[in-house]
């Protein structure tokens, strides 16, 4: 190693540290190597570590199994690898997919999408078996069985990985099997906390809204708790079906192998070969249409790869979509309908190999902070229509942004207004799917209400009496109440939503306006992070300077009505913590702060970068300080996995033993939990709008 | 162009005065002082008062009080000749000054509320420094002039008439008062604006407004809904500035629609308006700063954040930030 090495980029850390504590040691190892060495091949590995090439081959094979690498062989005797950086940052994410999947889909769905994670990818006769073992196996599977299905999700989870990775890994060196040993179990452990806590932020949030309605729904839900296990092979596939349709797994294809590099030169040699007769054109509008082409062909590679089998069903209509959490409502207006039955699906073919498409991920956590966001600032109600449209036009969304977009042209006016049909939403599109116990009138002005339902009044108090009955309310009337809620969400200076069109006798359009959105998302994030690192006046001055452009001193003043002494402390505060850029002009020859301008500046994806990187790096921390913990305890950790220790910690474990360890697990959640947290943020600054940003 | 106020006439010539008589002069004079004070007087209004019997005398009568610094002749954006009346108090001590301050009151005074610079007054009137400086401050030791700072170059010396208002310009407006933001001022009127806002945009209802009475308390829990109105109905500098006016919040200060609009959109950036139309405003639900991720984790806030290593003296393992903000959630649990 030379001896001057930097530290490797963030993200790189992060990463093997992710790797390190899902997959053990060897796979990163073997990361960290790929990590330094960039693309390369088998050899080029072995050359550049220590590790035998056994070794390398092993784990590699458990970082393909992950999709955790690209690899790619042009020449069939050369295979190149390269970090999938995508994929390896998820590792982050599963458990908040799960829950995302149980929020909309119930249990049972979410039950299948853990085990899938615990394989990388899989086949569906391997989920076919995780469910419902063969009979020819060990005498437990009675139990198994049950385990797959039941709350005790984990272990289910635990099994399946066991199993997928003693096949990978199966009796190589020391290493390798203890990491192999450990690793289904301690996966569960640490996705457990964060888990948890996603889902029991979930369930808060169902409860709140919840509040509104009667407790019809609770009732509901509590008779659904006996019915989240997955019966039989046919709603084990029906669900498999359910998810792919959605976007959220997806068959593995060769494409998903190919590092974004490789599939830019292989779309380009296409293009080149096809329509260039494999010369570079020269002129510049063909090499502006070249870039355009390209990017077409990326976009249908990628496209292709990513299809549902089965495309005829596709294109449901609308209302067909499952879109409520409750399971029972999964079966009552879902799975059945929509699964022709004289049509064999695709996931009756046994042999297809699917995997989880973390993109969809990236478009359910966008839809969760806009959520939270109306919440905020407009009401409950409000932001639980929000959801409702955010939810049924996620169908059409398998992703946040086009990463390879068309060149850009300058649209003509009349396709500047053009919008996506499929991405239109109206109240009546979200009429059937919010629950009818949810009040409508609250988060509006009384008045407002009146207007829509008349014949009661506004008492003293404020409140509408005969109280309206949000059960009853006429279909017609709900629509007006829904269209109150979303001209709010329209009104507000975030622009919620967009409106498209209002023709006679139609209900009106809605977009929504995702890129502008995102970007005030991400504005908002610095403003709170500078708000909290510095103070308010420094969020001011950043305001203002996003407004204004590049000003002076005086002009800083003049915005923020502040006394220009006052601002150069606030200024020199932010440019020393990186939030906005500063320079001095001279206005004679001679250099001398006095007689300088002295010019800020603020410049939004510079400090969406900057605070990425942070972000990456406060991750990181909370790694190693995890890993530090662990350290302090690893004998009574060791002790109390033990498995004679396990289920009698009463027995083997003297108190202080037992209290260590209780703050251990304390210790444990807290940083999985903040580190759910920071990946919020991330989200926020990286993966609702481009340009991707790689630090 | 009215060349008796750039040239200095003769003072001592008493040939003018004797062709059109001093009870002549003295009755324009007090003619003129029936209007308001600071009232522009042009030669058509001058003629029809009737007391001149020609144009010529009626120049001459004027070129007389001129010369008695009783008036003091302008002119008119347009660029025809006005002319304004002087107190007789201020003619008397015009009079007793020396050609020196006579020359730069004069200068001064062409400059009306936009003020001169005081380098400027040195160079035109071509005076040392010194002597400058010494008939500036006569000047302003007599009472009749005074000196500012410009909001724009605050290093910069301005001479004004001692009962002028410094134009906008270099005083700043109504949010400033000697070159520097009157904070307490503006944070009066704001609170008054937020307020204002606040009640036209946002409507306090009962949670659960909509439920049986009987689940209405006494003193139910209130949130702020949106006000059913379209958005070009909010609050704007026009509406906002009548509320201000109207309730005579503000004595000595007139606050113009521009002003307003500066003040609101200062109040944008506090993020405590925001922004509905091209003119409409209304307040944050809650312009409270959230946290993130980031920021609620101890490296968030560290100040030896960029110190802080892999290894080194600074590192995750021996951070004490650390230990504290884990104790602090194990205690919150
Ligand atoms: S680990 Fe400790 S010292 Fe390092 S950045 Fe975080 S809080 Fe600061």
């Amino acid at each position: 190693m030379p001896p001057l090495q930097r530290d490797p980029p963030i993200l790189q850390e992060l990463c093997i540290l992710l790797v390190n504590d899902q997959y053990g040691e060897l796979a990163s190892k073997v990361f960290s190597v790929l990590c330094r060495t960039g693309r390369s091949t088998l050899a080029a590995l072995a050359r550049a570590s220590y590790l035998t090439g056994k070794q390398i081959k092993h784990g590699l094979v458990t970082l393909i199994q992950q999709h955790l690498i690209f690899h790619y062989a042009a020449d069939p005797r050369v295979t190149f690898y390269e970090i999938d950086w995508q994929q390896a940052y998820s590792l982050l994410r599963y458990g908040r997919m799960a829950s995302m999947i149980e929020h909309r889909y119930g249990k049972k769905a979410s039950n299948i999408l853990l085990n899938l994670v615990t394989f990388g990818h899989a086949s569906v006769a391997d989920l076919n078996n995780a469910y419902f073992p063969p009979p020819d196996t060990d005498s437990d599977n009675e139990s198994e069985d049950g385990e797959a299905n039941g709350s005790t999700l984990p272990k289910a989870a635990a099994y399946v990985a066991n199993h997928s990775l003693h096949s990978l890994t199966n009796g190589d060196g020391p290493m390798t099997n203890s990491g192999s040993k450990t690793n289904g179990a301690k996966k569960e452990n640490t996705f457990l906390p964060n888990n948890n806590v996603a889902n029991s932020s979930v369930n808060n949030k169902a409860k709140r809204v919840s509040d509104t309605n009667a407790s019809h729904d609770h009732e509901m839900a509590d008779a659904e708790e006996d019915e989240n296990n997955i019966r039989t092979i046919a709603e084990l596939h029906e669900l498999i079906h359910l998810l792919m349709l959605n976007g959220w797994i997806v068959r593995v294809n060769a494409a998903h192998y190919l590092s974004p590099g490789d599939t830019h030169e292989i779309a380009r040699q296409e293009i080149l070969e096809e329509e260039y007769h494999g010369n570079m054109p020269t002129g510049t509008k063909d090499k502006d249409n070249l870039v355009g082409q390209v990017a077409r062909r990326k976009r249908r590679i990628r496209d292709e790869a990513l299809a549902a089998p089965h495309c005829q069903s596709r294109k449901r209509k609308r209302e067909d979509r499952e879109l409520d959490r409750s399971s029972k409502r999964l079966k009552t207006m879902g799975v059945d309908q929509w699964t022709p039955r004289n049509h064999p699906g695709p996931q009756d073919d046994e042999t297809l190999v699917v995997r989880v498409n973390m993109e969809k991920l990236s478009v359910a956590m966008r839809t969760e902070h806009l959520v939270r966001l109306v919440e905020k600032r407009l009401s409950k109600v409000t932001a639980k229509i929000y959801e409702a449209m955010l939810w049924t036009l996620e169908y059409n969304q398998p992703r946040c942004y086009e990463p390879w977009p068309d060149p850009y042209v300058r649209p003509d006016p009349a396709a500047a207004t053009y919008v996506d049909p499929s991405l239109l939403i109206t109240a009546k599109d979200i009429v059937k799917i919010l629950s009818r116990h949810l009040d409508l009138c609250e988060g509006l002005d009384p008045e407002a209400v009146l207007e829509v339902v008349p014949g009661h009044r506004i008492e003293e108090k404020g409140n509408i009496a005969p109280p309206i009955k949000p059960f009853d309310i006429p279909f017609k009337q709900r629509l007006q109440l829904i269209e109150k809620h979303i001209w709010q969400l329209s009104f507000d200076p975030f622009n919620f939503v967009t409106w498209h069109s209002s023709l006679n006798g139609k209900c009106t359009e809605w977009h929504i306006e995702y890129d502008k959105i995102a970007k005030t998302m991400i504005q908002r994030e610095v403003d709170n992070t500078i708000g909290t690192r510095a103070d308010k006046l420094g969020v001011k001055l950043v305001r203002a300077l996003k407004k204004k452009g590049r000003l002076d001193e005086m002009e800083m003043g003049e915005a923020m009505m502040m006394n220009p002494n006052d601002i150069r402390a606030i200024v020199s505060d932010l440019a020393m913590k990186g939030f906005v850029q500063t320079q001095e002009i001279p206005k004679v020859d001679r250099r001398e702060s006095k007689l300088s301008w002295h010019l800020a500046w603020f410049d939004l994806q510079r400090t969406r970068e900057k605070l990425l990187h942070d972000t990456y790096k406060g991750m990181v921390r909370l790694m190693q300080r995890l890993a530090f913990e662990k350290e302090q305890v690893k004998e009574l950790l060791a002790k109390a996995e033990r498995s004679d220790v396990v289920g009698n910690e009463d027995k083997y474990l003297s108190p202080g033993e037992r209290e260590a360890l209780k703050r251990f697990q304390g210790v444990e959640e807290a940083l999985w939990v903040q580190l759910g947290r920071e990946d919020e943020l991330v989200a926020i600054l990286r993966d609702f709008v481009g340009p991707f940003v790689s630090v | 162009m009215p060349p008796e106020s750039k040239t200095e006439p003769p003072p001592d010539d008493e040939s003018a005065l004797a062709s059109v008589g001093p009870s002549k002069v003295d009755a324009l004079y007090s003619k003129c002082a029936e209007a308001p004070q600071g009232t522009f007087f042009i030669q058509r209004e001058l003629a029809s008062m009737q007391i001149a019997e020609s144009t010529g005398q009626l120049l001459a009568l004027l070129q007389e009080l001129t010369d008695r610094h009783l008036m003091k002749s302008l002119e008119l954006h347009d660029g025809q000749p006005c002319w304004v009346l002087r107190t007789r108090e201020e003619a008397e001590k015009l009079r007793q000054m020396s050609a020196d301050e006579r020359l730069l009151y004069q200068m001064i005074d062409d400059a009306q509320n936009d003020g001169v610079w005081s380098k400027a007054l040195r160079a035109r009137a071509g005076l040392t420094p010194q002597r400058t400086n010494k008939v500036l401050k006569a000047l302003e030791s007599k009472g009749l002039v005074k000196a500012i700072t410009n909001v724009k170059v605050p290093n910069k010396k301005m001479y004004l008439l001692k009962d002028l208002e410094p134009s906008p310009e270099i005083a700043g407006g109504p949010w400033q008062t000697d070159g520097e933001y009157d904070l307490a001022l503006i944070h009066a009127v704001s609170n008054l604006v937020e307020k204002y806002v606040r009640e036209k945009t946002w409507k306090q209802v009962p949670v659960g407004m909509n439920r049986l009475p009987q689940d209405i308390e006494e003193n139910p829990r209130m949130h702020s809904v949106p006000r059913n109105m379209s958005i070009q109905l909010y609050p704007s500098a026009k509406s906002i500035l009548r509320y201000i006016t109207e309730g005579q919040f503000i004595k000595e200060k007139r606050i113009t629609e521009g002003y307003m609009e500066e003040l609101l959109d200062m109040m944008t950036l506090d993020g405590r308006l925001e922004k509905m139309s091209a003119t409409t405003y209304r307040t944050a639900r809650d312009s409270s700063f959230g946290m993130n991720g980031f920021v609620e984790a101890p490296c968030g806030t560290c100040p030896v954040f960029d110190l802080c290593g892999n290894e080194g003296e600074i590192t995750a393992s021996t951070c004490a930030y650390f230990t504290e903000w884990i104790d602090a959630r194990a205690e919150d649990r």
